[in-house]
């Protein structure tokens, strides 16, 4: 196999040395990260890194893979928490980042065709110099890839103006595990048929391999505004969101936090103790921005609200993509950690939060539970449910990890939610995908797996959806 | 690796290794190597858990390990997206340590090796096969050698071959802004890059050298140069090489400022008349200075009281691309891609001229651009802003720093 891949994209970008295995034997799943850091967690390896550069490369690659049947694992950036890029059958590891060219910038149509291995902040820095950018803001854009925005049905910080992956993806290439090579077309809509784009939307590589992607792009705003309120608590909270969405306003940033968050993050704040914090952050067209924050002003003050004259949202715009306090429970030797991001209805959000902190906290009295609703749609959003824990012996940290989650996810599911809103399956979640989906959608899966990838090459193992059975 | 466990206590106590290896990556768009190469063992959390396994004997050293130890072009740039430390505090030091681990076991790059020989033959920072040579001609320009002043308060100049060879007008324009007469000291080697690089030894004596020729100059005013890795060595390489300086070294554009900043009276109207018509001109901001030394506003303000019209990039002060690399970095085709993606952003801002303040950058940028780059000594001297400003070496304070 090395030597084929070797003839495929050439001795420099095949490796077996240790010190390129190792970088890769994690992504951001948090056991593999405890392992990879020397704590008790998930150890995997994979075989042989490749890293193309081309497209053509990708197809030698695939072909290669196939015929010897050995797995296939495309790799971003590592960013993904749920464990979707581990090479957990072994195998080949294919990284995408060579795949960076900024391919086309069509400033009529306003949107940008990039190589998929590109990194969110390098591709803010290419739009940025055009006085640009790709609207999508994820907490993990500097560590994080367009092909895996896409692979995972990704979601930004802004959001609720720009919209999620979903909402950006116009067109993709993508090579399939035949050496087929897909390439949608770049319009902005079509009624040709099912979207082909949306086979791949969160497939997370068990598919085939996005190596080209058309995205939309907009102009660098320089209009921004925010304002920050108390709320009695998270249903408060949540009914003037929706009052505002319900109504057509689709402020870039609302971000609705539990009393537990608002005293960790801004328990400094005057008036906050105690209290759900809300905040609200705009950007683009004057007119547009001052109206969106006039409603939620409007609807806050009807839910019982106050305004908190603070520097809040400059504060959340500086440290909006730190992820310190769950890396430094990680790096514990009985540390687990994890953000939990699920989403529902309008009607049925309140009870989830609920439901999941009441199961997750009962797991053990050693876990902390806190959250926040921070992306926003005409009919529901989405819950992050965060917990620390620490345990005296790092060899139970695991198994507190999986009862935690489990208990979440149960519990959501419970209350009709979806068990992820844009941090995907991977191998954490893929043992709900049966109660997600039912019956029915797993057997419509696995043939539409089997039918694509009849080797079950492509990202196989215990992932997403339980791809071996 | 007692010595790394110790740099990180001294240097930098809040950057455990064991924090780094447990991390989201947010540097990773920053790392150059990871951009440019696509290659995922330079993440500076992979970098930092091979570094915690050789600490532990869990792996051997070896040429491959140890060339993943000289990513990140040394330039400070993770750091400014370090979740765990703030942007004054810097990545490095461990790095620099486990460089000198791997030079100790012989399994360094080809390119650190071929740096040092060539360091060491000819006492030169560029690493230039050969002996350092001083240009007889740019000696006799900036006056070496003749007749100084030589007062407590005189400013004096002081550069290593990067100075001189790398950027000789901005060296002149640097002597011609302190005034004529300001006494040149001349060194082979800040000791920058060996320290940099794991070359501790080398830098000791580099350090060494230049404490000694600057104890030996004339004069006893302040120390300026137009090398910013002059003056980060001398403040911060210096004291852990046992090597301490008498004066602070100033770079030019802190001690051009800094007089600025002790006369109340407002910037003077930009120089007009020919030769001094203002121009658009975009400022790189060189990772030392800005980054290194925290020098971001200074060089602006030089230039708008000189006239330009500033234009900025994309990415500024801290956050300022990389412009490439130093000698002896392993990787120079990343190093081209550095160069040539930070030269782009600066072209798109559609400035005439780009100006920056380090030799080392200007030599870089010089290399991927065709718009002129010439250092902020050479622009300010330029408009005639010194002489209209009445920079008389007389008038100037002792510095700051």
């Amino acid at each position: 196999v090395a030597e084929d891949l070797v003839a495929a994209v050439g001795e420099p970008y095949v490796s077996r040395h240790e010190s390129v295995l190792s970088a890769y034997a994690r992504d951001a799943y948090p056991l593999a990260l405890r392992a990879a850091g020397g704590h008790p967690g998930l150890e995997v390896r994979p075989d042989i890194v490749v890293r193309p550069a081309t497209t053509a490369e990708v197809v030698k690659v695939v072909t290669t893979a196939r015929r010897w049947r050995v797995p296939v694992v495309p790799y971003g950036g590592g960013s993904g928490i749920c464990g979707g890029a581990l090479a957990t059958s072994g195998g080949v590891v294919l990284d995408l980042k060579r795949l960076d060219a900024v391919v086309e910038m069509d400033e009529e149509s306003m949107v940008v065709t990039v190589g998929a291995g590109i990194l969110g902040g390098e591709l803010e820095r290419r739009l940025g110099m055009h006085g640009l950018t790709c609207g999508h803001y994820p907490q993990s854009i500097y560590s994080s890839t367009v092909g895996g925005w896409i692979s995972h049905r990704g979601v930004g910080t802004f959001s609720t103006r720009y919209g999620k992956m979903d909402d950006l993806l116009v067109s993709l290439e993508v090579v399939l595990p035949s050496g087929d090579v897909l390439r949608t077309r770049a319009v902005p809509t079509s009624a040709a048929g099912p979207d082909l784009n949306r086979l791949f939307l969160g497939a997370e590589g068990t598919l085939g391999v996005i190596t080209e992607a058309t995205i939309k792009m907009f102009v660098r705003p320089t209009y921004r505004r925010h304002a920050t309120y108390r709320l009695d608590d998270m249903a408060a909270g949540l009914s003037s969101i929706r009052q505002v969405l319900q109504a057509g306003y689709r402020p870039a940033v609302v971000r609705l936090y539990d009393s537990v968050e608002t005293e960790t993050l801004f328990g400094q704040v005057p008036g906050a103790e105690g209290a759900t914090t809300l905040l609200v952050l705009d950007e683009g067209p004057a007119d547009l921005v001052d109206a969106s924050l006039m409603a939620m002003n409007r609807a806050v003050t009807a839910n019982g609200g106050k305004s908190l004259a603070s520097d809040v949202g400059e504060h959340w715009l500086e440290n909006r993509y730190s992820t310190v306090s769950l890396c430094e429970t990680l790096a514990k030797a009985g540390g687990v950690a994890d953000a939990i991001e699920v989403a529902n209805n309008y009607r049925m959000l309140p009870r989830t939060y609920d439901a999941m902190k009441a199961s997750m906290e009962a797991v053990s009295d050693r876990v902390k539970v806190y959250g926040h609703a921070s992306h926003f749609y005409h009919s529901g959003g989405n819950l992050y449910m965060i917990f620390h824990a620490e345990v005296n012996d790092p060899a139970d940290a695991p198994g507190l990890y999986h009862r935690v989650l489990d208990a979440a996810l149960s519990a959501c599911h419970a209350q009709q939610g979806t068990l992820t809103h844009h941090h995907g399956v991977g191998i954490a979640k893929a043992r709900h995908m049966p109660t997600e989906w039912g019956q029915a959608g797993i057997r419509l899966w696995r043939s539409v797996k089997g039918a694509v990838d009849p080797s079950n090459t492509m990202n196989p193992g215990d992932k997403l959806l339980l791809a071996d059975g | 690796m007692a010595d790394l466990v110790g740099f990180e206590n001294a240097v930098h106590p809040d950057l455990a290794l064991s924090r780094c290896a447990f991390c989201h990556d947010q540097c990773m768009s920053a790392s150059p190597e990871v951009v440019f190469s696509g290659n995922q063992r330079h993440v500076v959390s992979r970098v930092a858990n091979r570094i915690r396994r050789l600490h532990a004997k869990q792996l051997a050293w070896s040429a491959e390990e140890a060339s993943a130890l000289y990513g990140g072009l040394t330039s400070g740039l993770q750091a400014q997206y370090c979740i765990y430390i703030d942007g004054s505090q810097r990545i490095e030091p461990y790095l620099y340590a486990a460089r000198q681990e791997a030079v100790d076991h012989g399994v360094a790059p080809a390119s650190v090796a071929t740096y040092a020989e060539n360091v060491a033959s000819s006492g030169g920072e560029l690493g230039a096969n050969g002996p350092l040579v001083d240009s007889p001609a740019l000696n006799a320009a900036t006056g070496n050698g003749s007749s100084v002043r030589a007062g407590r308060s005189n400013p004096r100049l002081v550069g290593g071959q990067a100075a001189r060879e790398l950027d000789p007008d901005g060296w002149r324009a640097a002597w011609l802004l302190l005034g004529e007469g300001t006494a040149v000291v001349a060194v082979g080697s800040s000791g920058y890059l060996e320290y940099s690089l794991g070359l501790r030894e080398l830098a000791r004596r580099a350090a060494r050298a230049a404490a000694d020729a600057i104890e030996g100059a004339a004069g006893a005013g302040p120390l300026v140069t137009t090398d910013p890795a002059l003056a980060f060595a001398a403040r911060f390489f210096w004291p852990h090489l046992g090597v301490l300086a008498e004066y602070p070294v100033l770079t030019m554009v802190e001690y051009l400022d800094g007089r600025r900043s002790g006369t109340s009276a407002p910037a003077p109207v930009a120089p007009e008349g020919p030769g001094k018509a203002p121009k658009v001109v975009t400022y790189h901001d060189p990772g030392t200075l800005a980054r290194g030394l925290g020098v971001t506003d200074a060089p602006r303000r030089l230039l708008v009281r000189a006239g330009a019209t500033l234009v900025e990039p994309h990415t500024t002060g801290a956050r300022a691309g990389d412009d490439g690399a130093y000698p002896g970095y392993p990787f120079p085709e990343i190093a081209a891609r550095a160069s040539a993606a930070r030269a782009e952003e600066l072209e798109l801002t559609g400035a005439e001229v780009i100006v920056t303040a380090s030799p080392w950058a200007l030599a870089n940028l010089r290399a991927a651009t065709s718009l002129p780059v010439v250092d902020i000594c050479t622009f300010v001297a330029g408009t005639g802003l010194a002489a209209e400003d009445g920079l008389a070496a007389e008038e100037r304070p002792l510095g700051h720093g």
